[in-house]
């Protein structure tokens, strides 16, 4: 994956780019705004990370640019606002994710990810496998080696969303904000009681596991 | 302090303004009580002249006119009427008057008869065979008693003027020593004595409300400097904890040679620092909110699924704990507000009470409608909160138990209440007994939320009102 970032911090740029390339990811980075409209123009990447407050031009209005100009690589937004008002205009501008700064580095590459993939998926059939574990989300129909299982509809969510990115790390927070459309930490154990929902129903009954959690990151989904 | 030249204070400028309006109204009395005086006085003389010369015009013949007029000039009863007969070629018959072109009726002759050459009161009337007679009544009591009103009136203003301006310099000292005392009490609140107050005295004037609005106005003041002063307190106490942990992690991390213990210590250092970070994003959360800006992105949302669909989250989460969590949700409850936010308001609560309950509570979460509106209750079995604590518990950085160690930073049910003021929820906290209850009352007019109810429980007759 190759990632441009436009962020005016030095050091938050050195963080990011030290964290992609250590991820086997290249990166570009520029400290202003028309600078990075310049060159998302002029080359082709996988994704953008563009910080909210730049100078020159800010986030919004290079995002806007692009948009307009017909470029539609993803842009995630990095910001020292968290507020809904600024989530809410960013997203609108033409940003398909945001996140918080400060923000811990498996999160930031797990949205990454999870956005480069969007991208470049097809439209699928609607029947998402995961090793012998296949998923309809036509007919709402799970099974497990030929074995029906029932699910609540949140918990075919979780599951549905966890299979989109098999493969990939999912965080709490994204599963939080993609399930529940919960823009704040609870302080309870939300995400953790469902994904033990899930296993006890998709995992426990089997004997390979495919749900495995990531420590201190999230969860992910693989027939490893 | 500054000495202001003296037309310049209000003192000075009040006084002169008190001394005009007195004067003048004396003035105005005075003149009018002359005039009214000579009047009535002038009044009284012509009456005197008329019966004089109507007792004398009857008298025929002409003869016995001029016996009565010699006789009455020397008569005392008389003396102070001078008389005129004179025949149609102005030849004085009788009287001690010269004689003059005939004047019918009222007019004023110089008779020069008294002490001053003033005009006299006269009357004359034509007799029949062109005759004239006149009486003139000696008119100097009247001049005199007009000399002397005005006389008076000198006298009084000369005693007066002393007097208003003494008033008018005592009732603005008056006056603008209160507004000083206001002033002064002023003056050392802004060099910060907060306690200070302006003092107020027993009668209900413009002045004491004046003091009363200061000293409330001051009472609010004070109240929210202390909070500030407090939540800057609190914030400072509540970030050492995790700093100073932090601070202690990373001195172990750089004095332990061992790598292996690092990666612990820098989880711990990181946790520790979230700890702040989520402190701060709280508060600026709370402030944001508070603020007030953010009605705009208000919408017309599906209160009950959005009950129901929390209520069922967390149903797990409780039950992983142990504790069971019931709801009760009436359908179709629209409201008017922000869709996370209202979230948030509710998670905190149910969180709450799913936090601080034992294995085997009870929690209850339902959302109804009774004659005053819709309301919310988030209820719980626990051990509840006291009552002296129910009004603090939604104050920053306030923990009921410090020693539980619960998670959490003290900011969740302040989030909560900023809320609930945002949409114009009122938000009451009762006894469950045992247990707490947290009671949400919607609003129901218009203004930062609508509550709207599609279904309605029958037997409530209710403004028809359109469920979009």
């Amino acid at each position: 994956m190759k990632v441009l970032v436009i962020e005016d911090d030095a050091q938050t740029v050195s963080f990011l780019c030290g964290g992609l390339e250590r991820s086997g990811h290249a990166s570009d980075a520029v400290r202003t705004g028309p600078e990075g409209l310049h060159r998302a123009l002029a080359e082709n990447y996988d994704a953008l990370i563009v910080d909210r407050m730049l100078p020159g031009l800010d986030g919004v209005a290079v995002v806007k640019a692009l948009r307009s100009a017909g470029v539609n690589t993803p842009v995630l937004f990095l910001t020292a606002l968290d507020g809904v008002a600024d989530r809410v205009l960013g997203l609108d501008a033409g940003g398909d994710d945001y996140l918080v700064k400060p923000f811990a580095f498996s999160e930031l590459l797990a949205r990454l990810r999870a956005l480069y993939r969007r991208s470049t998926v097809s439209m699928d059939d609607g029947v998402l496998t995961v090793g012998d574990l296949v998923m309809d989300t036509r007919s709402w129909r799970v099974t497990r080696q030929q074995r029906r299982i029932d699910l609540q509809p949140r918990e075919f969510r979780l599951l549905e969303y966890l299979m989109r990115h098999a493969g990939e790390v999912v965080t709490r927070t994204m599963l939080l904000e993609k399930i529940w459309d919960f823009n704040f930490d609870p302080r309870t154990s939300v995400v953790e009681t469902h994904i033990s929902r899930i296993r006890a129903k998709i995992d426990r009954p089997f004997e390979v596991a495919l749900i495995r959690t990531i420590r201190g990151v999230g969860y992910t989904i693989d027939a490893r | 302090m500054r000495v202001s030249p003296l037309f310049r204070t209000a003192l000075f400028r009040l006084s002169l303004l008190h001394v005009a309006v007195f004067l003048s109204s004396v003035l105005i009395v005075a003149i009018g009580g002359s005039f009214l005086v000579s009047l009535v006085l002038e009044k009284e003389f012509r009456d005197e002249v008329a019966t004089e010369i109507d007792s004398l015009a009857t008298l025929t013949p002409l003869e016995r006119l001029a016996d009565e007029i010699r006789k009455r000039e020397k008569d005392g009863e008389h003396h102070k009427f001078h008389y005129l007969l004179q025949s149609p070629e102005r030849q004085v018959i009788a009287g001690n008057l010269r004689a003059m072109s005939p004047v019918q009726g009222w007019t004023r002759v110089v008779t020069s008869k008294g002490d001053a050459d003033e005009p006299e009161i006269s009357n004359g009337r034509l007799l029949s065979a062109g005759n004239f007679l006149l009486v003139t009544r000696d008119s100097e009591s009247l001049y005199e008693s007009q000399d002397f009103i005005f006389q008076m009136l000198g006298w009084g203003l000369g005693l007066a003027l002393p007097l208003a301006i003494a008033g008018g310099i005592a009732t603005s000292f008056a006056t603008l020593r209160r507004i000083e005392t206001i002033n002064r009490a002023t003056i050392k609140i802004r060099r910060g004595d907060m306690k200070e107050r302006v003092p107020v005295s027993d009668v209900d004037d413009e002045f004491n409300r004046l003091a009363q609005n200061i000293n409330a106005m001051l009472d609010g003041l004070e109240e929210l400097t202390e909070r500030i002063r407090q939540v800057t307190n609190d914030i400072a106490h509540d970030l050492r904890t995790p700093l100073s942990r932090l601070r202690q992690d990373l001195e172990r991390a750089q004095q332990e040679p061992q790598a292996q213990t690092h990666d612990a210590l820098i989880e711990r250092s990181i946790a520790s620092i979230d700890e702040v970070l989520d402190t701060f994003s709280s508060l600026l959360r709370i402030s944001q909110i508070e603020s007030g800006s953010g009605q705009a992105r208000f919408s017309l949302l599906d209160l009950s699924s959005l009950f129901r669909e929390l209520a069922d989250t967390f149903a797990m989460v409780a039950e992983e704990s142990g504790k069971a969590l019931n709801c009760t949700v009436l359908d179709g409850v629209q409201f008017r507000g922000d869709k996370t936010l209202l979230k948030q308001m509710i998670v905190n609560l149910i969180e709450n009470s799913i936090q601080h309950t034992p294995p085997g509570a009870n929690i209850s979460v339902e959302l109804a409608r009774n004659q005053l509106g819709v309301y919310a209750v988030i209820a719980d079995t626990g051990p509840g909160v006291p009552e002296w604590a129910r009004e603090k518990i939604f104050r920053r950085f306030f923990r009921l138990d410090e020693s539980r160690g619960s998670r959490g930073n003290g900011l969740g049910l302040s989030l909560v209440a900023a809320i609930a003021k945002h949409h114009g929820i009122a938000l009451t906290v009762t006894d469950n007994g045992p247990g707490l209850r947290t009671v949400l009352r919607f609003p129901e007019t218009a203004g930062a939320g609508e509550p709207i109810v599609a279904s309605r429980p029958p037997g409530l007759s209710l403004q028809p009102r359109k469920a979009g």
